[in-house]
């Protein structure tokens, strides 16, 4: 379940993008690194910021996720499905997260990480309650373009994001 | 006064306070309801549910869930943080569960046979390693159960906003544990909370734990009240009655020598003494001055003269009815009987041996304005009153209810009970029971733990994710069973890209069975609590599933009303069967006494009964109701053996002497708010007025 909420942490932090109206989008270069089959896998997508949610896209993909507070939807064609994130709190969390970093909500990352910041680079140690899946996550940002975002999972496994433009 | 036994009395009174201070007998006093119940297995099990950190936990909620109450509530959290005892609660999770929990997760967590049975090794690896290299996320491989064959244990629905926990859509909650480990540590706690929280009107915050403080600062402060009013009460109505300094002074000295050395006595008897057992001495030592104003006013302090035979019967009455129901197993009225016997006992050698000695002046009846037969009252036949009680009473049997709830009978906090309501109206979690788990082992308490997270999967249950013998070689079984399922992994993981030995963990079930120790056990945080020979440990459910849990019998509830109701059923049957006795002895030794007439004692016992029928009427009856139901019984015959040996106007006056400081002394328990004293006070009013009303309104004995 972290899985969903990974990415979107990921691709909600490189949102610096341009503003339409009320939709803010994100582009994004996204690279994965897998242990289990030393591979690497990149990808391109975009996050778009609505008012009252966040929807999140890859380019070679008809996958669309939306989460809205209380549910996160998945939509492929014709199939949705939906989880309800009071039941999945682990998942709430990451979303908020992301919030917290996008918005600059230091109070609520700091209830999850200890922030650490030099040469314009900020590291994030988890605290326990998820440093069991995530080793650190480091990330720079140049007002609010994203420069990068690098997650270091326990696993080994790594993802690397890039906002493009 | 030159006779050295003079100051007996007083010489009595500072040893009996040097025993109290040399014994420190005041400090086995409690004002907890705990110390009226019976040392069970029950009792020791919700003693050790009060140990845990579940009852030390403090709620704080802040209203609204926008950025404002979300910094509110992380400036409180600061704040509270910093104090003593207090610490917040940031994770559930402990890190040596969780990894040895994934370590053993295949001998621990229940197999989906189903899935493992139709499981395609191909496919799934297949469908693994598309997910990983086309998902939109990162997909984390569990490299114990790739497939996920293993039911996942059903996680605790926490509601957060803005990465904090909320209570419902109230607002934002935190958690602090509390560390406190007794009552002054408790009061500390609760002082500097309420100190943060003085000028934040708008936070709601409740501890368990509160109960503690509130409840002993409340039951204090009106027990005080009521030594206050009754001693003040009492020192006015017998300095007007005695108008005699002297015997006054000695009078309250022996009260207290013999109230003192009560305390003495149940305090080495037992280690936790409940205080209402001293405002109930208190009010009996009213019982314990008819002794000395029968002597005083019959002469026995002025020339010398045979025992007072009528206040010997009348002593032994009382003492006899509080014998019998000393033998009931419900601690409170054990405790008071002792109490009461002991108290009873050294007045009556006091009034009846010591005061002859010490001589007194002697009370004349024209120091009272001598009054004639009081004809205003129409006197009716002992028949008509007995008749009368026997109507009422099969009546009152048409609507009589008791009450087994013992909580009942504690004080009711009502402002933190709003506050309790609160929370758990906010949020189903809070809404969730506790209940215990109880084995000899804790293997078998580990199993039966995994019984119930199977009946009912909802239930919070730590110790469920434990391994027991049972779920070891259950799972193992199942594993080497399909032993293929490993080998297909291992071959085919690796022609599919999978590095070489990334599986070689996976469905490898060749570990030994750990056996637990306690203390392993509460080194991952779970609690266990080892009582006698067995052991238990604590889980929550819903209410909806409750009572099917319950229905096993290593299942143990923790509500104080659920045990003892049935327990209070049996107590009150019990006091029923004492009390019964009681009558049957009040009787026997009436007629000892008396020797005739059967309805003259026979009103004295029915008519305070009725009484109290008409009071059921309006109340539920507890167990404390009939208690002092039985000791109005026994007074209420010692008036009639009074009455019936010497009834003259020496008798009369004494007799409405003690009953004007009786109806006084327990009188002021109704003033109280604990349910306890005022249940006893309320009987003690009803039965004194019967018997007060027997004397006014009855035709005298022998004149039926």
């Amino acid at each position: 379940m972290y899985r969903y909420i990974f990415v979107l942490v990921l691709f909600m932090l490189t949102s610096s993008g341009s503003v339409k109206e009320n939709v803010k989008v994100v582009h994004f270069l996204e690279e994965k690194y897998f242990e289990s089959l030393d591979m690497t896998f990149n990808k391109k997508g975009q996050i778009r910021f609505f008012k009252e949610k966040i929807e999140i896209r890859y380019t070679d993909d008809k996958t669309v996720l939306t989460y809205n507070g209380d549910v996160l939807l998945r939509q492929k064609g014709s199939n949705l499905s939906k989880i309800d994130l009071q039941k999945k709190p682990a998942i709430k969390m990451f979303f908020v997260l992301f919030e917290a970093i996008y918005f600059e909500k230091k109070k609520i990352l700091q209830s999850y990480f200890s922030l650490k910041r030099r040469n314009g680079i900020t590291t994030l140690t988890p605290h326990k309650n998820i440093a069991a899946y995530i080793e650190n996550v480091q990330y720079q940002k140049k007002g609010t373009h994203l420069g990068f975002l690098k997650i270091n999972m326990r696993n080994n496994d790594r993802i690397l994001i890039e906002e493009t433009y | 006064m030159k006779k050295p036994i003079k100051y007996f009395n007083f010489l009595f009174f500072i040893i009996s306070l040097y025993l109290l201070v040399s014994l420190q007998s005041y400090t086995h006093f409690s004002t907890s309801l705990f110390s009226i119940l019976p040392q069970n297995d029950t009792k020791k099990m919700i003693e050790g549910f009060q140990q845990t950190q579940s009852s030390h936990t403090l709620l704080v909620a802040t209203k609204g869930l926008d950025n404002k109450a979300l910094e509110k509530i992380k400036k409180i959290e600061e704040e509270l943080d910093a104090l003593d005892f207090v610490a917040i609660k940031k994770s559930h999770l402990n890190r040596d569960l969780i990894r040895h929990q994934k370590e053993y997760k295949l001998l621990i967590q229940e197999v989906n046979l189903t899935k493992l049975s139709t499981l395609e090794v191909p496919l799934e690896l297949k469908k693994l390693y598309d997910e990983m290299t086309s998902s939109f996320f990162p997909v984390i491989i569990d490299k114990i159960d790739p497939f996920q064959v293993l039911n996942p244990p059903n996680p605790i629905e926490i509601k957060t906003k803005n990465g904090h926990l909320t209570l419902g859509n109230y607002g934002y909650l935190s958690y602090f544990t509390l560390g406190s480990q007794n009552l002054n540590e408790h009061q500390k706690m609760y002082r500097d909370i309420y100190k943060v929280m003085k000028d934040k009107k708008e936070i709601q915050f409740f501890s368990p734990l509160f109960y503690y403080v509130e409840n002993s600062q409340a039951i204090r402060a009106d027990v005080q009240t009521i030594i206050y009013i009754s001693f003040a009460i009492l020192l006015v109505l017998y300095f007007i009655i005695l108008k005699d300094i002297l015997l006054l002074i000695h009078t309250l000295i022996t009260l207290a020598t013999s109230t003192i050395l009560a305390m003495v006595i149940l305090t080495q008897m037992y280690e936790e003494v409940s205080i209402f057992v001293f405002i109930f001495g208190i009010s009996i030592s009213t019982v314990a001055i008819d002794y000395m104003f029968h002597h005083y006013l019959h002469g026995y302090y002025h020339e010398k003269k045979k025992l007072n035979t009528e206040v010997f019967f009348g002593f032994l009455t009382t003492f006899c009815a509080f014998f019998i129901l000393s033998f009931t197993s419900f601690m409170l009225i054990k405790q008071i009987a002792f109490f009461t016997m002991v108290t009873l006992s050294i007045s009556y050698l006091h009034f009846s041996f010591l005061y002859p000695k010490i001589g007194f002046k002697e009370f004349t009846l024209n120091k009272m304005k001598d009054k004639k037969e009081n004809t205003f009252f129409c006197k009716l036949s002992p028949r008509i009153f007995l008749l009368f009680s026997l109507i009422l009473i099969f009546l009152s049997s048409l609507w009589i209810e008791f009450d087994f709830n013992l909580k009942n009978l504690d004080y009711d906090n009502k402002r933190l009970k709003k506050t309790e309501h609160f929370f758990k109206s906010h949020d189903t979690l809070h809404q969730n029971v506790p209940f215990v788990v109880k084995a000899k082992s804790i293997d078998t308490l580990i199993q039966h733990s995994k019984t119930i997270k199977q009946k009912v999967p909802t239930a919070h249950l730590p110790l469920s994710g434990q391994m027991s013998q049972v779920s070891y070689a259950k799972n193992k079984e199942i594993f080497t069973h399909h032993q293929s399922l490993r080998e297909r992994l291992l071959i085919e993981s690796r022609q599919l890209g999978f590095k070489e030995a990334y599986f070689d963990k996976a469905y490898d079930v060749q570990k030994p069975l750990i056996m637990y120790t306690a203390q392993v056990i509460r080194n991952y945080g779970i609690e266990v609590v080892k009582i006698d020979d067995y052991y238990i440990t604590f889980g929550t459910i819903s209410k909806k599933d409750y009572t099917q849990v319950l229905q096993y019998d290593f299942i143990h509830s923790l509500s104080i009303k659920e045990h003892f109701e049935v327990l209070m059923q049996e107590y009150v049957q019990n006091i029923g069967v004492l009390g019964f006795l009681v009558i049957m002895m009040i009787l026997v030794i009436f007629f000892i006494i008396s020797g005739k007439n059967f309805i003259y004692a026979m009103v004295f016992l029915v008519f305070p009964i009725s009484m109290m029928g008409v009071y059921a009427f309006f109340s539920s009856i507890n167990i404390l109701h009939l208690f002092m139901l039985f000791i109005i019984l026994a007074i209420s015959i010692d008036y009639a053996i009074y009455m019936s040996r010497d009834n003259n106007e020496r008798t009369k006056k004494a007799i409405h002497f003690s009953l004007i400081s009786t109806f006084a002394g327990f009188g002021v328990l109704v003033f109280s708010q604990i349910n306890a004293l005022f249940s006893l006070g309320i009987i003690a009013i009803i039965g004194i007025g019967a018997i007060s009303i027997l004397l006014v309104c009855m035709k005298d004995k022998y004149v039926s």
